[in-house]
């Protein structure tokens, strides 16, 4: 009798952790999350709106199954610094094998030697170049090709423009040897991408890095003809759908697009598809400026893990 | 009770236990949305489910949906499910429910193929053959009765053929038809005065002649009030101009009397309102001046102000103030998500696997 009823209890403790492996998901990969945010040149409507988006997406990835960990820093803590010990830290985890990464704030240009134009964006603890994310640092430190999603909410840092009478997103600069150039080479580590990945463009290379050539919207901007929406409420819902709801990154950009306005189901019937004037002051003037956002490499990207 | 039944009902209680340890909260709800997706895809689809394996890969409950919906506080929930079959390329389905009613299902493949579905029966071979079947199955299956007037459009107007872009507006509906690239999308949505209420629709996006998405909001937002433009373009834009300079504490540039005016159609309460949408822009920007102008909303129906909000700014200037915020590096939010559930599960497991043994044990040691 006494054998009977040990024999029922380790058969009742094999059972347990049947039900525990069953029920929950195993840890293999860590999968890294982080978001950023600087105040650096931004007036307290758009602070509010990065600090809203910034909150959303954080929590949204902490939802996750325990493959996830997310890492928000806030506006104080965006710095160059801390952007690149973040990266260098993913990049150096044998645990970590999949970053996703969201930076808003102002992006610009600068030519470190000769004539060769680079790309950065601001952190929050100065305006100097030096201070500020950029591309080739990006570059040098993100060697382990980790960052699988990347989204760059700011000007400039989804610039493409025509080399030798090819449209490009980046390159290495032989000529002024100043390195590897381009906001998208310097976090997806190749020149070879789709540079158009939403939709039939997906080139299925695993790595979709979404920014804005030219002109950012802001996130506080007014949503065209939605009264009451802002650039920022499409943000949320792309990650929604993308986070929450595991599409890929086209049908999040088409979702989030219907959610807002759904005589526009598909992303490529958004302004921000089409391309918009957006206007903005340069050293003191007013005036109107092209932006269109730019989804390079792999639409169909779905993150792991979002059960 | 028997020392034998005591023992039973003591494994029987273990095992229970041990079984709800592992049952998620969400089930239930999970359930239902299960069902009502899988219920819109085989009776207004016409999917043949039974062909299907079906997954679900990802459940958001309400909770998740982002804080401004659009909904105004309805709850938003969304599923996604796997359909995988042998004769065809796996699919993945992906749906909406706002307060329990479909809103949005999309059709997508994980490789950006083409979606191929297994239908119960032959599908028409036009879009517009499939927009009129889906419509007629929607109508039946959710009694809406807003649809009706969709499809007596689509039959009296030869022009919304499917085929090409067109616009039909008979009544308060308007019909868009928009082909572009191998999609083919058709929008219904409410019209009065020559407003558009892009809010309030209906629309189905067909990618390769096969339906990828079926959004509907019609049934959300109600239409009880008259939607009569009571205030004219000029007084809305003189009650926009007193607002922008007066009420509006952030409004610290001089705008430029020159406003961009706009009559669209907006929601206030779940209820259609037109609105005048009034933009003024400053006229003396400096550096680090936190603002490019001001938008003001003015109920069309009533003149009263809806919103006044300053517009956004963004400095892209080359040249940084001399001075600058500074901070130092600190540690991030770590609200990490690294805590794993199935060691907890496990170890509550043991636990009551060991209090049991422990008092089993007792009870022996106690006789």
């Amino acid at each position: 009798m006494k054998r009977t009823y040990v024999t029922i209890i380790c058969v009742l403790m094999l059972l347990s952790f049947l039900v525990a492996s069953l029920t929950q998901q195993r840890v293999q990969g860590m999968h890294v999350n982080t978001v950023w945010e600087t105040y650096y040149l931004q007036p307290s409507g758009e602070q509010n709106a990065e600090d809203a988006v910034c909150n959303y997406i954080n929590s949204t990835f902490n939802s996750l199954s325990a493959n996830w960990e997310s890492l928000w820093f806030s506006a104080n803590q965006t710095t160059a610094t801390n952007a690149y010990a973040c990266l260098s830290n993913v990049d150096n985890s044998s645990a970590d094998d999949f970053l996703a990464w969201f930076s808003t704030g102002n992006g610009f240009q600068y030519q470190p030697t000769g004539n060769t134009w680079h790309f950065y964006y601001y952190g929050s603890n100065s305006g100097a170049v030096s201070n500020a994310v950029q591309d080739s640092k990006i570059y040098n430190i993100a060697n382990g090709s980790k960052n699988k999603f990347t989204f760059i909410w700011t000007c400039m840092n989804g610039d493409e423009w025509t080399q030798n009478g090819k449209t490009i997103y980046g390159y290495w600069d032989t000529q002024n040897n100043t390195g590897p150039v381009g906001m998208p080479y310097a976090f997806t580590q190749t020149t070879g991408l789709s540079l158009n990945g939403y939709g039939a463009g997906a080139d299925n290379s695993g790595i979709c890095y979404i920014g804005f050539n030219g002109c950012a919207k802001n996130l506080s901007d007014p949503y065209e003809n939605v009264v009451g929406e802002t650039y920022a409420t499409f943000v949320d819902y792309f990650y929604y759908y993308f986070v929450d709801c595991g599409t890929s990154v086209t049908m999040a950009l088409n979702y989030a697009s219907n959610a807002l306005n759904a005589t526009q189901p598909l992303f490529s019937m958004n302004p921000l598809y089409e391309g918009y004037m957006e206007y903005q002051q340069m050293n003191g003037a007013w005036t109107y400026f092209p932006g269109v956002m730019v989804v390079i490499g792999d639409g169909n990207l779905v993150l792991p893990n979002v059960s | 009770m028997d020392k034998k039944n005591c023992h039973l009902i003591l494994i029987l209680l273990i095992v229970s236990i041990l079984l709800f340890a592992g049952v998620p909260r969400v089930y239930s709800i999970e359930a239902t949305a299960q069902n009502q997706a899988y219920s819109f895809l085989a009776n207004v689809l016409d999917f043949n489910m039974s062909t299907y394996d079906k997954t679900v890969v990802a459940y958001a409950p309400s909770s998740a949906a982002p804080p401004n919906t659009g909904f105004e506080g309805l709850p938003v929930e969304s599923i996604t499910v796997n359909l995988t079959s042998t004769s065809t390329h796996s699919l993945a389905a992906t749906f909406t429910f706002v307060n329990g009613t479909l809103e949005l299902c999309g059709l997508w493949t994980y490789d950006g193929s083409t979606v191929s579905p297994l239908y119960s029966q032959a599908e028409p071979s036009t879009v517009l053959g499939a927009v009129k079947g889906i419509l007629q199955s929607y109508e039946n299956y959710d009694e809406a009765v807003y649809v009706q007037p969709m499809l007596n459009m689509l039959d009296a107007n030869p022009s919304l053929n499917g085929l090409n872009n067109a616009t039909v507006t008979a009544g308060n509906l308007k019909c868009t038809i928009e082909v572009d690239d191998g999609s083919t999308t058709l929008n219904f949505h409410y019209v009065a005065d020559g407003v558009d209420y892009d809010q309030k629709c209906l629309s189905l996006v067909f990618s390769s002649g096969i339906l990828t998405s079926f959004s509907d909001k019609w049934s959300f937002y109600q239409t009880n009030n008259s939607l009569s433009i009571n205030v004219p373009e000029q007084k809305a834009e003189n009650i926009a101009w007193n607002a922008a300079n007066t009420d509006d504490p952030n409004v610290t540039v001089t705008l430029t009397d020159n406003p961009q005016a706009a009559l669209i159609g907006d929601v206030d309460n779940l209820t259609l309102r037109p609105i005048w949408v009034i933009q003024f822009y400053s006229n003396n920007g400096t550096v680090n001046v936190p603002a490019n102008g001001v938008e003001v909303g003015v109920w069309a129906d009533n003149g009263q102000i809806a919103y006044c909000t300053v517009m956004g700014y963004l400095e892209i200037s080359n040249t940084p103030p001399s001075s600058l915020p500074t901070a130092s590096p600190s540690q991030p939010n770590k609200n990490a998500a690294s805590f794993d559930t199935s060691l907890t599960v496990g170890a509550a497991a043991i636990t009551i696997t060991a209090i049991a043994v422990a008092a089993w044990v007792f009870r022996k040691r106690s006789k």
